[in-house]
């Protein structure tokens, strides 16, 4: 009888203990939360919210940028300069690129440097969301005036139903979308990057096609499983994404580049919607090597 | 005894109907002192059966500060995104950190004149300079999360060198600086060993305490740092919202909580502890008079106007009452006084 309640006992502990460890990795936001907490508190008002989200400030980066910014006295991960700062030296990239700076190899020689963003994943500003929407044949220059802001692709307080990879919503606010796509975490956080082989397509951790469908929640008409004619009036042919090999992120960086666009042809190509492109530098589409570099990563005997 | 106080007066009454003119003056001036003298018994009796205790007659502490809170004057603008303030102890000049724009540390007169910058590093990306302090001798001292060290200069703004991380270790990232009449204390955010170093006024490693974690004791991203004249030091827990206090030895002696983010800190003269709440907004003070501290006031709220805050980082007091704060996202520090 005594074996059956130590079992019962083993098993109370356990089922106690799950919901525990199913939060415990899942954002670095856990902080002290319990039937009193005074945690809440810290960020949010409950009838005085300055945003949609009842934070205590208006604007939601520079909340943010408190821990995540330059200085990043709160945290290791400074996205507003693109570096780890938790390492040695002068710091490592972040895989997403920065907000500001990025340290990136934007010449694909191995040796990153600090640069000045050139293109960003605009946060607090109105912008388009290319490729937003379902395969048409009738052209529909995507989602415009969209806001996005760092809760926008994040849950700072982690995701319901497993832990996630950068605690990243499976599904983005004002993506439209209509199924979940977690991505799921890894034990062991790699934060930086790899310059010993092809930089950022050095996430053998990250299923690429999770990854991609994940980015394919707001850019829908990017995901292509084939070379075939989709049928869409603009992205009618397309690289192949759901698969392991060419996911969005072998080309791109989530936050922002460095890399340049100087080439005649880089510098010229136009937006999805025809509209031409605002300069050279800024044209760089979040890409990760300067000009169409990324390309000569895979094909590198044209 | 009341025949004798009968007897008495009939005495006195016989002489004052038999007695010489003098006598009679000597007579009156007695009755008068007696009467006197019953008189402040019954004032003083009265006082003692009354009285109320000092506490309820005089205003409290924070009821005095209250009263005496410190003034909006002036912003000093031209820097971008400062998140480190320091001043001499004259007042006479103010060293500001920026983390944005070029990313030095600006030297200002006590006008907002700027006098000279200091760069940490040769280039801009490898610098990131964010806590500074200046000591009694006009060194000063900034912190820099990019080089992870602690650099110093002459009151020229000459490099003199950085600070060595404590022996045996070749990585580490102090952030917080204080400095005492014998010890430098550093708050560092090193991955996985968040703690408190303390060094002697040469540079020389002495100790170093606590751990990094959510426990009393422990810290998770401690950023500011003071010390007072008894050697308590005072450490913002930044990422537990909390405020710790230390005996020299580094014994925790109590804990303060109700910040949002807890950040850079200042201690003036006048025994007052200032501490920024970047996300609170606002600048908490405590009175140092009574330990643990008594809570006296705090002031500043979320905005672009006047005396208003936008993510402020740090602060500094000087000795002629006023007090500079890095107001973070308005990119300029706020000059306030007593």
């Amino acid at each position: 009888m005594r074996r059956w309640h130590m079992l019962i006992f083993l098993l109370l502990g356990v089922v106690l203990v799950l919901p525990t460890t199913a939060v415990a990795d899942n954002g670095p936001h856990q902080g002290d939360f319990n039937p009193t907490t005074d945690a809440c508190a810290g960020c949010h008002r409950a009838h005085r919210g300055q945003t949609d989200s009842l934070l205590v400030e208006s604007s939601q980066s520079a909340l943010c940028y408190s821990c995540h910014g330059t200085g990043a006295s709160g945290a290791d991960t400074n996205v507003q300069d693109g570096v780890w700062e938790g390492a040695q030296g002068t710091g490592q990239g972040l895989r997403g690129g920065g907000f500001d700076f990025a340290v990136m190899d934007p010449e694909a020689d191995g040796n990153p440097v600090s640069g000045s963003t050139t293109s960003v994943h605009d946060i607090e500003v109105a912008g388009t969301v290319w490729g937003h929407g379902s395969v048409s044949s009738t052209a529909n220059p995507g989602k415009a005036d969209v806001v996005l802001q760092c809760g926008s692709c994040h849950n700072p307080h982690g995701i319901t139903g497993g832990d996630a990879y950068r605690i990243l919503r499976p599904k983005p606010k004002d993506s439209d979308a209509a199924q979940e796509v977690l991505v799921p975490d890894d034990q062991t956080k790699i934060y930086t990057i790899s310059y010993t082989n092809n930089n950022y397509r050095d996430h053998t951790y990250l299923d690429g096609k999770n990854i991609s469908q994940w980015c394919a929640q707001c850019h829908t008409r990017y995901l292509a499983g084939d070379t075939q004619d989709t049928g869409d009036a603009i992205f009618k042919h397309g690289h192949v994404t759901d698969d392991n090999s060419r996911k969005c992120m072998a080309c791109h960086v989530a936050h922002g580049t460095s890399a340049v666009m100087d080439g005649a042809y880089s510098s010229a190509v136009e937006w999805p919607d025809g509209s031409p492109p605002q300069s050279g530098t800024q044209n760089s589409r979040l890409l990760s090597v300067n000009n169409r570099g990324v390309c000569y990563q895979c094909h590198e005997s044209p | 005894m009341w025949r004798r106080i009968r007897d008495g007066a009939k005495a006195l009454l016989h002489l004052w109907a038999t007695g010489t003119p003098h006598q009679r003056r000597l007579i009156l001036l007695l009755a008068l002192l007696g009467v006197g003298l019953a008189g402040v018994a019954g004032l003083w009796g009265y006082y003692l059966t009354t009285r109320k205790p000092l506490s309820a007659v005089l205003p409290s502490a924070p009821a005095v500060a209250e009263a005496f809170k410190p003034r909006y004057l002036f912003s000093i603008y031209g820097v971008d995104r400062p998140v480190g303030v320091a001043v001499s102890p004259d007042g006479e000049r103010i060293y500001v950190a920026e983390s944005g724009g070029e990313r030095k540390v600006h030297v200002f007169d006590r006008k907002g004149e700027r006098l000279f910058t200091m760069a940490t590093a040769e280039t801009l990306a490898e610098r990131t300079p964010v806590y500074v302090e200046v000591d009694g001798q006009g060194r000063i001292f900034v912190s820099d999360r990019r080089q992870h060290t602690v650099f110093l200069f002459d009151p020229e703004g000459n490099p003199l060198g950085q600070m060595a991380p404590p022996p045996g270790e070749t990585f580490w990232a102090p952030l917080g600086i204080a400095l005492g009449p014998e010890r430098i204390y550093l708050t560092d955010i090193t991955r996985g060993m968040h703690r408190v170093l303390v060094y002697t006024q040469d540079g020389q490693f002495v100790q170093a305490f606590g751990t990094e974690g959510k426990d009393p004791g422990q810290f998770w991203y401690p950023n500011g740092i003071e010390v007072d004249p008894e050697g308590r030091i005072y450490v913002t827990d930044s990422n537990n919202g909390r405020l710790q206090v230390f005996d020299a030895s580094g014994e925790l002696l109590y804990r303060l909580g109700g910040f949002n983010l807890p950040r850079g800190t200042a201690m003036d003269d006048q025994q007052r502890l200032y501490v920024v709440d970047a996300v609170g907004q606002r600048v908490v003070v405590y009175g140092l008079f009574a330990q643990p501290m008594e809570l006296l006031f705090d002031f500043g709220d979320l905005g672009l106007g006047d005396g208003q805050f936008n993510y402020p980082n740090d602060i500094a007091a000087d000795t002629t009452g006023r007090l500079y704060i890095a107001d973070r996202e308005n990119n300029r520090i706020q000059v306030w006084a007593y």
